[in-house]
């Protein structure tokens, strides 16, 4: 049971006067869930057929994984740790030390590791390795609405490491400028911290914020992205992600675009929709997430939000349909051009 | 032992008692908006209402803004609000609200008005931070918070106004107060001896 008290705000240009110390702060989450493709497993795998960064395994209750974290921000300083333990912590999301994602071997399973310090009132520096700027969904499952993910997600970065200054103009308008490792998620550079990224915040009204974000290095390619989202009455809220990614070498890419249609029925039940279109851009090569070069796919997700405290019940069900025979499998094992699934989770936030 | 009991207990209800007390501090105003308002003593001769300014804005802990006008000290600020748990502490949200300070008549009157709360989320950073620039008055906040949370801003935005008012009050009785009486120069008569 929690009650709710009271702390004055921490403003870091008063010489006199005093704050009270927040200590430390605590949060986490855990996460299972049950998963059923239409196809049953890819051929020659344990995995359903759409290539979802987590909620992979096909018919068997799953666990995502246990999600620990500290804080502590007073007056001017900042650091913030935090730990996951399971698939969707581990091989699913993070590297190992040597940068290789493997079940086998094990990773220091850090997602954030960062202090960060207030220079003024409007100038913050961070550095460390923290979770990429980029994209609309994330790595926690309390930070998406759905449960299974979109596949700009999935092939775009999950964490960067580096040094990053945010300039806050205002309460509607930011910018933040950094230098990062040469490669997306890796916990120590392979040869040097060579890739750029920036982001401008901006909030042209009540509800409204927009991220326009770019990454871009020669070892780790270039990313645009476009993240919006708009609580356009209590009930509704609209949020959009565009992203356009080109490897290094002109080694291919993929380019996205995908809406986030959401709408509360009552407090407890919010139902969603995630369509999304999604293409390769490789004219030969490697697939992203089984979509095959130069191939494109039409992905619709239908969620709902049921949150009874710090539970939330996820049902879900997916649709994808490429363009063209190859990304997926029938359960006979031909390819074909669609695939479903239905999941049910659980999330337990606090 | 019995003793031992109920001497705790009668500790643990004076002090519950005291935190919830700060409530009744709060009123409505004409606009049914919640409010803090206090009229008190302030010194006869004129307050520096410049220097007071100042003071507020580097004495009081979350006032973001203080401007003088004449007589009239206006200002805002914000305060975070945190959720306590067994293991948490996490921010829930900020409360946002305006100050007015004026005088007359050797009193002074202190109102906190306009709160609007701002709910925090946990963002991929592990910080919490207000989610997409939404917020909402606190009259009108039944969807972002529920009653025993709305009772435990009030108690709260009622200590935290008396304090303000406390800081006003040290300030109103200390020598800076004191608006300075233009340095008035002594006649002499220059004819005389």
């Amino acid at each position: 049971m929690t009650s709710t008290y009271f702390v004055q705000a921490q403003d870091t240009t008063k010489t006199t006067a005093t704050t009270a110390d927040p200590g430390l702060t605590f949060f986490g989450s855990v996460d299972t869930y049950y998963k059923a493709d239409f196809n049953g497993k890819r051929p020659g795998s344990n995995v359903g057929n759409i290539g979802t960064s987590f909620a992979t395994d096909h018919n068997s209750v799953s666990i995502g994984m246990v999600d620990l974290g500290v804080k502590k921000k007073y007056n001017k300083a900042l650091f913030v740790g935090e730990l996951s333990f399971g698939p969707r912590g581990q091989a699913q999301s993070l590297p190992n030390a040597a940068g290789v994602y493997d079940e086998e071997t094990n990773s220091f399973h850090i997602q954030n590791l960062y202090v960060g310090y207030d220079l003024t009132d409007k100038l913050n520096v961070t550095a460390g390795y923290m979770a990429t700027f980029l994209g609309y969904e994330v790595i926690s499952p309390v930070g998406n609405f759905n449960y299974s993910t979109s596949y700009m997600f999935t092939n775009g970065p999950f964490q960067n490491a580096g040094l990053k200054f945010t300039y806050a103009f205002s309460d509607k308008v930011s910018l933040m400028a950094g230098i990062f490792n040469d490669y997306w998620n890796v916990y120590q550079s392979s040869r040097e911290v060579s890739t750029v990224g920036g982001q401008l915040m901006i909030s042209p009204v009540k509800g409204w914020t927009a991220y326009l974000n770019v990454l871009s290095g020669k070892f780790s390619g270039t990313e645009f992205d476009l993240t919006t989202a708009y609580q356009i009455t209590d009930a509704f809220k609209l949020g959009l992600n565009a992203a356009s990614f080109s490897a290094p070498q002109d080694a291919g890419g993929f380019a996205g675009i995908a809406l986030y249609p959401q709408y509360a029925v009552s407090s407890a039940v919010t139902l969603g929709l995630r369509g999304e279109y999604f293409k390769n851009k490789t004219k030969s090569g490697a697939p992203y997430s089984y979509i095959l070069p130069g191939e494109d796919v039409k992905a619709f997700t239908l969620t709902a939000n049921v949150k009874a405290g710090g539970l939330t019940f996820i049902p879900e069900v997916r649709l994808d349909n490429a363009k063209s025979d190859g990304s997926f499998f029938k359960s006979n094992g031909t390819p074909s051009k669609s695939a479903g699934q239905f999941v049910v989770a659980a999330v337990y936030a606090f | 032992m019995m003793k031992k009991i109920l001497t705790l207990l009668w500790v643990a209800l004076v002090i519950s008692s005291a935190g919830y007390a700060q409530k009744d501090l709060m009123s409505l105003n004409e606009q049914n908006k919640y409010t803090y308002f206090k009229v008190g003593v302030a010194p006869a001769m004129g307050v520096n209402t410049e220097a007071l300014a100042g003071y507020l804005k580097n004495s009081v802990s979350g006032l973001q803004t203080a401007s003088f006008d004449g007589p009239i000290v206006t200002g805002k600020g914000g305060v975070l609000v945190y959720k306590q748990g067994l293991v948490s502490g996490q921010e829930e949200g900020r409360i946002d609200y305006k100050v007015s300070i004026d005088f007359k008549d050797s009193k002074y009157r202190i109102i906190l008005t306009d709160f609007t709360f701002t709910p925090y989320q946990r963002n991929r950073y592990g910080v919490f931070a207000p989610v997409d620039n939404v917020n909402v008055s606190l009259e009108n906040g039944s969807n972002k918070f529920s009653d025993k949370q709305l009772n435990g801003y009030l108690d709260k935005l009622g200590a935290y106004g008396k304090k303000l008012e406390k800081t006003l009050t040290d300030f109103l009785f200390s020598k800076a107060a004191v608006t300075p009486k233009p340095a008035g120069l002594k006649k002499v008569d220059t004819q005389s001896w």
